[in-house]
């Protein structure tokens, strides 16, 4: 039965949503689970400086360059191909997204990773804040990969 | 294919239920593959990392006494390395032998700040 349920939790730091997944960059061979922070208000999902510095990832070596726009103004950041990974009862889903890095910074530093909406449109959020409750219901995806056929 | 609001480089996808689910293994990368051939694996080490934030979010304010202005490494739900830096932490994980890509690092700040991102 498809269900696609993804829990999310409520972070005791900034009282913000948080949802957990594994995330694949190919080039630099790395795979790592992240904790992401819900952000509606971002277009992209971005890797914060501190995941990237945690994964061992070279900011020289990222190529891709995106213009963005924030409360700080505009900035220049780079892009890499990576794919997001949740894992739900029935199997694993997989996004495939263009992550933003932005350069590191002393405010950037202490900012977690992003999940914007180029996955959260894939899915049907409920944010129940006052019961603290945070799922998302799988609407669409790029890959699969059911328990029953591994 | 029209763009989204958001701009360049996004699509609109169709929202679409999948009747047959198995349909979509098809469409894995061998990346991707490679990462899902070990599944109990990737559950395991998801459900424990999904573990280890729930401790880091209830137990904030022994994390505040104890780590003021301090990053934190947690490691299977235990705070395993703190220091004044990030690369500290980092230093000290990659002593113990624990794997970065499981770490979960954050900055332990006492002072009550607005986030807007």
């Amino acid at each position: 039965m498809f269900r696609g349920i993804i829990g999310g939790r409520y972070g005791g730091t900034t009282d913000s949503g948080y949802v957990e997944a594994r995330i694949l960059i190919p080039r630099f061979k790395v795979q790592a689970s992240m904790s992401f922070m819900i952000d509606t208000g971002a277009s992209r999902t971005m890797l914060s400086p501190a995941d990237v510095e945690r994964l061992n990832i070279d900011y020289a070596q990222l190529t891709g360059s995106v213009k963005s726009n924030g409360i700080g103004g505009f900035a220049n950041q780079k892009e890499e191909p990576a794919s997001v990974i949740f894992w739900v009862k029935e199997g694993f889903y997989v996004y495939r997204v263009n992550l933003c890095v932005p350069r590191r910074t002393k405010a950037s530093m202490q900012l977690p990773s992003l999940l914007g909406r180029d996955v959260l449109n894939r899915m049907k959020m409920t944010y129940n804040g006052h019961a603290r409750r945070l799922t998302f219901q799988v609407m669409t995806f790029d890959a699969f990969q059911p328990w029953d056929a591994i | 294919m029209p763009l989204t609001e958001a701009g360049r480089g996004l699509t609109r996808r169709p929202i679409a239920m999948p009747t047959d689910l198995k349909e979509f293994r098809k469409s894995l990368t061998s990346a991707e593959r490679s990462v899902l051939r070990r599944p109990a694996v990737l559950a395991k080490n998801l459900g424990e990392f999904r573990q280890t934030a729930r401790i880091l979010s209830s137990r904030r304010a022994n994390f505040i006494k104890k780590y003021p202005k301090c990053w934190i490494g947690l490691y299977r739900s235990q705070v395993l390395v703190s220091g004044k830096t990030l690369s500290d932490v980092l230093s000290q994980a990659d002593e113990k032998g624990i794997p970065r890509a499981d770490l979960l690092v954050r900055f332990i700040d006492n002072e009550d700040r607005v986030l807007i991102v």
